[in-house]
This record gives structure tokens, C-alpha cells and sequence, in this order.
């Protein structure tokens, strides 16, 4: 309510009064989001901070249940506000519309966190049935259930045993934990915001895409391009443009780059694990930033024509993406950093204990996300144009759906 | 266009339609450990006298063949106490002879909370194949019409392909004794103690409604002049010593109370019983069919000894 009355102000005010507008808007927005979300962390870290320097201090932490998905309708109302102070665009007058907006059901507790340009005016134009649309949002719908339900519940059943007794597990059984996990985030978000579009694309509205075959990327660079697209662009647009961006000095760039993947970091939640791995893309993305700029370093960033080379790429983005979700998924710093030693120890050219199988056939969904990273999406089968075979893939997804389908697991997103 | 859709959206969910309706037919018509049970109960209400209840260790340790008793065994895989107090309220007042109830309590009997992940399907079961009232279901809760959808798809099939292979899907004798946990010789129980021990692994320690479930069955049982017998089944030690200690002397505790408090109850534990041998145990925690024989007799024993009648 504080959003709309302030972008409804914001549409006449001048100066001052303008900015002082903004500046409630934000303060409300990052004030419920900062006492829900991070005052505990802040607090205890502080106190720890003061035990340090010997001087103990007492402290009362708040008891709240965190609201569901509150990090993506917080960031979503913000770059509403955002974009009305900066005239990009006009206030909404219908108060309706902007309510669904900011809680519109299929993104609402995990995103894609939507900017109102794309999604507002949908709600105020009428919507007509359209059949290629409906039928596209069933096939995202299917796919995502299969992402969801097949990958990344079945993944988690794995990792969550791995994690939990990692002074068990050899160095390569670790590694392919990691891997698994991997996977799993990517299965359980990236499914979650497939049945989200889809669902949204039946009732005739158009979500902003969210993934694009992340794990085909061949760099850090990329690789923000293509996942949690929503949350990256969000923070290029109100926090690394604004910043300066890359046309500054280059201290200036790292600084700009740090802030962003220490904030993403922190958006994810109020533990030091989040803020290492933030650290550990944000200090490898310089190094590619960098690397890129200088030719003489530049093999691995110019467009190659080689497979060989692409999957070598391909295959190193993916490395040091596996080795920072190990730090997102710790519940602690120390157990991160003891997973992370075990992985490096020399039992790392053993052979890893467990299902091997599993791992063979992610590896095999890998290449069916390769034979179909130029189309929208896992299942945008269009273009074959034999119906029977269209069918016998959606038949065999939807088997794999109900037999394969692991034990039922919360979105790991839902907790953000 | 919306026509072409929601017709095309028909077909294409036909054989869907098809393979839940084959899977409600299978659940509906092929008898399983519910409706045996039930049936088999129903039947025997003029003569049973001792009525066993609880989990797995009762389902697959207790054979009702070796008590001197006609007894019924009524206990089933996961059975929390819970389900075993609505069952036994429902089948109380049709047992004209009942003198015995034996109840099994392992280590998470009293703690276990009702509609648990283990209660996930088969809650429905309870209540339509038991014809159990189970408060627990909501009244809005669709799968208590479809028990094809209570239970996962490759389980379903895989119990088809028991029912096509065996010729039925019953797991128990006409007593109500598992038969499946045939002999072993306890080879790998080390290795299974340490994820059967971590799976029960509850971390609760209250016991408050548990134990109120037991007195209520107690209390009826006082005045129908029935004794109470709660029997904690022998286990293999290796298991035991990864169990929390203070849990079980809570166990131990709390039932010696109602035994002490109840002069119809009985605590049996035989939990490091010294006679319990490798090869009496099906895993960690259950008992094979020669461990069922040789514990039902010792406890047959036990229950029959004039000494302990009231």
C-alpha cells in the first residue's frame, strides 16, 4: 500500500519532496525486509565482533517466522518504485492491478521476480485466449514437474545424507555430492519457475524468463546470463549500473562487481555461507572480466568453433559452479570449509562410493539440455514434426514424473 | 480454439484416466494386510482371547501359533499407537473372551506423533479397509475416495507385479503374523544398525499423548477384567548402543510406572534379552521367523505363569 500511495505521489512531486518519497518507500521496503530477514544476523555478529575485542555483550534476537518469499516481493515492489522515481515508467491508478502484481500467485513465493513494466500492463489489458500459448504453458508445466520431481528430489535424497555425514565419504564421493547438488538447485528452481511461467502463460500472462540452460555456460560471465536471470538483471539494473557499472576505473570495477555478488549473496539469506559463495563468484567473475579484456589471455573467452574447446569450457564454468554451491548449501561456514578440504584431499582420485548410475544419467540430461539450449525451453519439442513422437515424449516425461518421481521435498527457493 | 484445447487436454489424459482407474480396481478388489486383518478379525471376534497390537516387531515377532491363547495378531508395519487405540476401541466390545492385550513398544512408540510421514498413506487404508473413523483425515481431503492416489506409482506397480508373481499381495498368516521376514544368519546387522538407528532417530521426548493413548486402553481393559502386557522387543546390541540412552531409560521408566500404577499391566522387557542370538534377528530391530518362535514362547511363558494374573 506504502508502494502504490508513494508511486501515486511520486508521479507530481518535484525535488525534495520527491526524493523524501523515495526515500520512505525504500526505507519501508528494506526496513521489513532488514528486521525479518537480517537483524538477527547483524546482531549476532556484532556480539561476536565485541567478544572478540573482550567486550561480551547482551543481546534479545527476534522470534519471527520468516514470511514466504518475501525477498522476491520486496525486490519486486522496489524496482516498481525504483523505475517510477526514475520516470521509466507511469504509476499504476488501479490499485487492483498493482496489488496482483506484487502478489500474483504463480511467481509470488519464488519468483521470477517480475519488474512492473512487463508484468503490470497485463493486467490491465484483456486477455484472449490464445492456443500455441496455453499449449506451451502445459509443456513448461511438464517439464518443470519433471525437473522438480525427478531431479531434484531424488538429487536431494543423496545430498542430504552426503552433507549430513561428509567425515564419512571420500574426497570424489564429495565432488560428485557437490555435482548432485548441483543439479538439485537447478532441478527444484529452475523447475519451480517453469511451472510458474507455465501456469502464468495458461491464464494468458507472460513471465520474464528465468533460466536458460544455465550449466551449457562457458564462463562465470555467462553463466549470470542464464541463471536466476530475474535476480542478476535485478541487481545490473538498480545496483551495478547505477554503481558505475564496467565503463570506471578498474578498482572501481571490482569494487562494483564485489557489492553485487556480496548482496546476491546476501539476498539468499543471513548466513556467511551465502556471503562466501557470493565472494567466490564475485572474485572469479573478476578474474574473467579481466581476462577478457586482455587478448593475449583471451582463449577461453573468444567464440570458438570447437566442441572440444566448448565442453572444456564448459566443463571448467561448471567445476568452480559445483565448488561454490558447497558453501550454499553447508549449513555452517566450518562444515563448508570441511566439505571443501575433504573434496581436495587425495581421496579425490578415488572411486566414488554410492549410485554411479544417478550421476550417469544426469550426465545424460546434460546432453539433452545441449541438443535443446537453442530452444526455449527443456520441453519445446514444436519443431518435430511428427505428432506420435510429440506425444511419446510427453507420455515418457510424464511416466518418469509419477514413477521416477522422488520423495516429496520442500522448493529450496521458498525459504528466500 | 478453447474447444480444441480443453478437448485435446481430454484425450491426452484417457490413458492417465485409465491407468488410476486399473489402479483403483487393484486396490478395491485385491485383498492386502488391511483388509485380511480385518476380515480374518471379524470372524474370529467369539473365540480370540488375546489380541496382540502394535508395530513391525509385533507384526513380525509375536506368532499368535505359539501362545496357548487363541490369540489374533492386529499389529502391522508402523502401526503408531495411535491406530492401535482406534483399532482397539473399535473391536473391543465384539471380543466376548479377551483376557490378554499385548502391545509391542520399540524405541520411538512414545514418541511417535500421529500423521507422521509414515502415516502418509497409510492412514487411508486404516480407514477404508478397517473401516477405521480416522480423525486425523480432513473432511476436504480427496485420497480418502482414491487410495490409488495415497500411494506412489512405482509402489503401486510394483505391488501389482507381487499380486501377477504370488498371487496375492497378504503378507501375514490367518493369526496375523508377518510371514516375510524369513531366516537369516546375521551377516550385515552391523552394517544396518548405524541407518536403522539414525531412521529412528526421533530426537522427541515427549511421551505425554502416548502414554495417555496406553492408559485409556488400560482403563478399558481394568473393566473388562483384560490384562495389559507392553512387551519391548529384544534387539540386536549393536543397534541399542547407537540408540540415546536417556530416551530409552525414559522408555523403561514410563512403562515400569504404568505397570507399577496398573495391576493389570505387565512390562515385559526383553530388550537385551542375553538368550537373543544372531540368528534370531531379520535385521537390527525385527525378529526372523525362528526368533518369532523362540520369543513368542518365551513371552507365552511369561503370560501364562498363574504368578502374574492379577
Amino acid at each position: 500500500m506504502i508502494d502504490f500511495l508513494v508511486g501515486r505521489q511520486l508521479k507530481s512531486a518535484l525535488g525534495n519532496p520527491r526524493k523524501v518519497l523515495f526515500g520512505i518507500s525504500l526505507f519501508f521496503n528494506i526496513g521489513i525486509l532488514f528486521v525479518f530477514k537480517y537483524f538477527n544476523f547483524f546482531i549476532e555478529t556484532f556480539t561476536e565482533a565485541f567478544l572478540l575485542f573482550g567486550k561480551p555483550i547482551s543481546y534479545n534476537s527476534l522470534e519471527f517466522i520468516l514470511p514466504v518469499g518475501i525477498s522476491f516481493y520486496t525486490f519486486q515492489t522496489l524496482s516498481y518504485t525504483i523505475d517510477v522515481y526514475r520516470r521509466r515508467i507511469d504509476p499504476t491508478a488501479d490499485v487492483v492491478s498493482f496489488f496482483a502484481f506484487v502478489s500474483f500467485f504463480p511467481q509470488l513465493v519464488a519468483g521470477p521476480i517480475e519488474r512492473a513494466s512487463n508484468l503490470l500492463p497485463q493486467f490491465q489489458k484483456t486477455r484472449i485466449f490464445d492456443y500455441h500459448k496455453s499449449v506451451d504453458g502445459l509443456r513448461l508445466i511438464l517439464g518443470g514437474l519433471f525437473k522438480k520431481m525427478v531431479i531434484a528430489d531424488n538429487c536431494a535424497l543423496i545430498v542430504n545424507n552426503l552433507f549430513e555425514n561428509y567425515t564419512d565419504y571420500s574426497g570424489s564421493t564429495l565432488f560428485c555430492g557437490a555435482i548432485f547438488f548441483g543439479f538439485q538447485i537447478y532441478g527444484d528452481f529452475s523447475g519451480y519457475s517453469d511451472i510458474a511461467i507455465g501456469s502464468a502463460r495458461l491464464l494468458g500472462f507472460d513471465l520474464m524468463k528465468n533460466f536458460n540452460f544455465p550449466y551449457l555456460s562457458k564462463n562465470l560471465i555467462e553463466f549470470w546470463r542464464r541463471w536466476h536471470i530475474s535476480l542478476s538483471t535485478w541487481f545490473r539494473d538498480y545496483i551495478y549500473i547505477p554503481l558505475g557499472g564496467n565503463r570506471v576505473s578498474n578498482s572501481r570495477l571490482i569494487f562494483n562487481i564485489l557489492i553485487v555478488f556480496l548482496l546476491s549473496g546476501l539476498w539468499h539469506g543471513a548466513n556467511l555461507t551465502f556471503l562466501f559463495w557470493g565472494l567466490i563468484h564475485g572474485a572469479i567473475l573478476i578474474c574473467t572480466v579481466f581476462i577478457s579484456k586482455y587478448k593475449r589471455l583471451n582463449v577461453f573467452m573468444d567464440n570458438q568453433k570447437s566442441i572440444a574447446i566448448d565442453f572444456i569450457r564448459i566443463g571448467i564454468t561448471f567445476f568452480i559452479v559445483t565448488i561454490a554451491w558447497v558453501f550454499f548449501r553447508a549449513e555452517n561456514i566450518t562444515e563448508a570449509f570441511g566439505y571443501i578440504n575433504r573434496i581436495f584431499s587425495t581421496s579425490f582420485f578415488s572411486i566414488p562410493q554410492g549410485n554411479k548410475l544417478f550421476l550417469i544419467l544426469l550426465m545424460g540430461y546434460f546432453l539433452i539440455e545441449w541438443f535443446q539450449k537453442k530452444r526455449e525451453h527443456l520441453l519445446d519439442i514444436c519443431h518435430i514434426s511428427l505428432k506420435p513422437i510429440r506425444y511419446l515424449i510427453y507420455y515418457a516425461t510424464a511416466f518418469l514424473v509419477f514413477y521416477y518421481g522422488g520423495d516429496l521435498q520442500t522448493f529450496i527457493y521458498f525459504q528466500f | 480454439m478453447m474447444k480444441v484445447f480443453i478437448r485435446k487436454i481430454l484425450v491426452f489424459i484417457i490413458p492417465i484416466l485409465i491407468v488410476w482407474a486399473v489402479l483403483e480396481c487393484f486396490y478395491k478388489t485385491v485383498a492386502s494386510n488391511y483388509s485380511y486383518k480385518h476380515r480374518l478379525i471379524s470372524e474370529n471376534y467369539d473365540d480370540i482371547e488375546t489380541l496382540i497390537l502394535g508395530d513391525s516387531h509385533a507384526f513380525f515377532g509375536i506368532n499368535p501359533e505359539y501362545l496357548d491363547t487363541r490369540a489374533y495378531n492386529l499389529s502391522n508395519i508402523s502401526q503408531s499407537l495411535y491406530f492401535d487405540q482406534l483399532l482397539f476401541e473399535k473391536h473391543i466390545d465384539s471380543l466376548p473372551k479377551l483376557r490378554n492385550v499385548i502391545i509391542t513398544i520399540g524405541y520411538y512408540s512414545l514418541s511417535q506423533l500421529p500423521n507422521t510421514k509414515e502415516d502418509v498413506w497409510r492412514k487411508y487404508f486404516y480407514r477404508s479397509q478397517m473401516e477405521l473413523d480416522v480423525p486425523v483425515i480432513g473432511p476436504f481431503d480427496f485420497k480418502k475416495y482414491s487410495l490409488s492416489m495415497t500411494r506412489r506409482f512405482n509402489k503401486s506397480v510394483s505391488l501389482i507385479h507381487t499380486y501377477v508373481e504370488k498371487g496375492t499381495i497378504i503378507g501375514c498368516d490367518a493369526t496375523g503374523w508377518g510371514t516375510y521376514y524369513e531366516n537369516t544368519n546375521g551377516g550385515v546387522l552391523d552394517i544396518e544398525s548405524r541407518a536403522t538407528a539414525k531412521r529412528h532417530e526421533d530426537f522427541l521426548f515427549n511421551f505425554e499423548e502416548n502414554i495417555s493413548r496406553l492408559q485409556s486402553i488400560i482403563a478399558y481393559c481394568k473393566k473388562i477384567h483384560c490384562n495389559v502386557y507392553l512387551v519391548d522387543m529384544p534387539v540386536y546390541e549393536g543397534y541399542l548402543d547407537l540408540l540415546d540412552s536417556n530416551k530409552l531409560e525414559k522408555i523403561t521408566k514410563s512403562c515400569s510406572d504404568l505397570a507399577i500404577n496398573n495391576s493389570n499391566v505387565m512390562y515385559i522387557n526383553l530388550r537385551q534379552d542375553p538368550r537373543l542370538e544372531k540368528s534370531d534377528l531379520y535385521d537390527p530391530d525385527h525378529l526372523n521367523h525362528k526368533g518369532a518362535e523362540k520369543y513368542t514362547k518365551i513371552i507365552n511363558t511369561i503370560i501364562s505363569d498363574p504368578k502374574n494374573d492379577d
